[in-house]
């Protein structure tokens, strides 16, 4: 439905932080830091859905747990907070894996949204 | 403004870009002495470019080409979350859409793959942020942030992109050291 909100498990507390898991692709130069940044199309949702895919950091058994089969794959770490602050919603969904969640919402004018609030915890590899 | 040229071409139907010439290279020669045209053949999975520059040999047009290549071989699914594969035609509108913008010292631009088949160019430098987004089934659209001014927009879905653009990638130039 247009304007509804998105759905959003308030037992996963603003406090809660996500891991997303970060492409090289993804993984862009900024002379403004001297260093890269996360591009805004990082934040996407999965084609065709409103879901972006998440993990709880605290359900992980460390980065690595995220990272198996991805090589060259970093992490990037937000809070559920940001992520309501940017109108999206938490919800699990425990497919993938015990701690996965998908982070719900249009992404479509949100995806700067939320990059503006991701921190770097493993950088992923470096395209040559 | 640009003061380029630029025809793509590919083996699908593409004339109407107004830009595509057929004609001999020696033919797009206006006096004797312009140099001549130059031609980068550009071979993508699904379709062969030929990109006719003339007036200049700018740095940029090389690495997005390369970058646009580099994309194209990406399968599908590529991010593990069922993202289409790079579609030629979204990257050769992003290639117009830059060729009527930038300039002979503009900056390349960073390119990343979209989740729907597009592209995305992207600068952050000179205290800029600049993204243009390609997508394969929207007009694209343009997202700036100055952080000296604090100004941040993103551009309309029926704005004029070339005058949304030109302050913008004029700002990307390099500086002049010895103003």
């Amino acid at each position: 439905m247009i304007g509804a909100q998105p759905a959003d498990d308030l037992d996963i507390v603003n406090e809660t932080v996500l891991w997303r898991r970060i492409l090289p692709e993804w993984y862009v130069p900024d002379e403004n830091t001297g260093g890269h940044r996360i591009t805004s199309q990082a934040f996407q949702n999965h084609t065709g859905t409103m879901n972006m895919s998440v993990c709880i950091a605290d359900e992980c058994k460390g980065t690595d747990d995220l990272l198996v089969g991805h090589d060259g794959y970093g992490i990037a770490a937000l809070t559920a907070g940001h992520c309501r602050d940017c109108d999206q919603g938490i919800v699990r969904h425990p497919v993938e894996h015990p701690a996965h969640c998908h982070v719900v919402g249009n992404k479509k004018k949100k995806k700067r949204c939320l990059q503006k609030g991701a921190k770097i915890v493993i950088a992923p590899a470096l395209l040559s | 403004m640009s003061d380029m040229l630029y025809g793509v071409v590919g083996s699908s139907a593409l004339a109407d870009t107004g830009l595509f010439t057929d004609a001999p290279l020696h033919r797009q020669r206006e006096t004797l002495s312009d140099p001549p045209a130059k031609k980068i053949e550009v071979t993508l999975p699904d379709v062969t470019w030929v990109v006719h520059l003339s007036g200049g040999d700018p740095v940029w047009v090389y690495e997005v080409l390369g970058g646009i290549k580099r994309l194209a071989t990406l399968p599908a699914n590529w991010d593990s979350y069922g993202a289409h594969m790079i579609q030629s035609e979204a990257a050769r509108r992003g290639l117009l859409l830059l060729a009527e913008v930038m300039h002979h010292d503009s900056p390349s631009p960073s390119i990343v793959p979209t989740s729907t088949g597009g592209v995305q160019f992207e600068w952050h430098r000179l205290g800029i942020d600049l993204e243009i987004e390609v997508d394969p089934n929207e007009e694209p659209t343009v997202w700036y942030h100055d952080a000296a001014s604090g100004e941040e927009w993103e551009s309309e879905p029926d704005a004029n992109l070339k005058e949304v653009l030109e302050g913008p990638v004029a700002r990307l130039r390099p500086r002049d050291p010895n103003p």
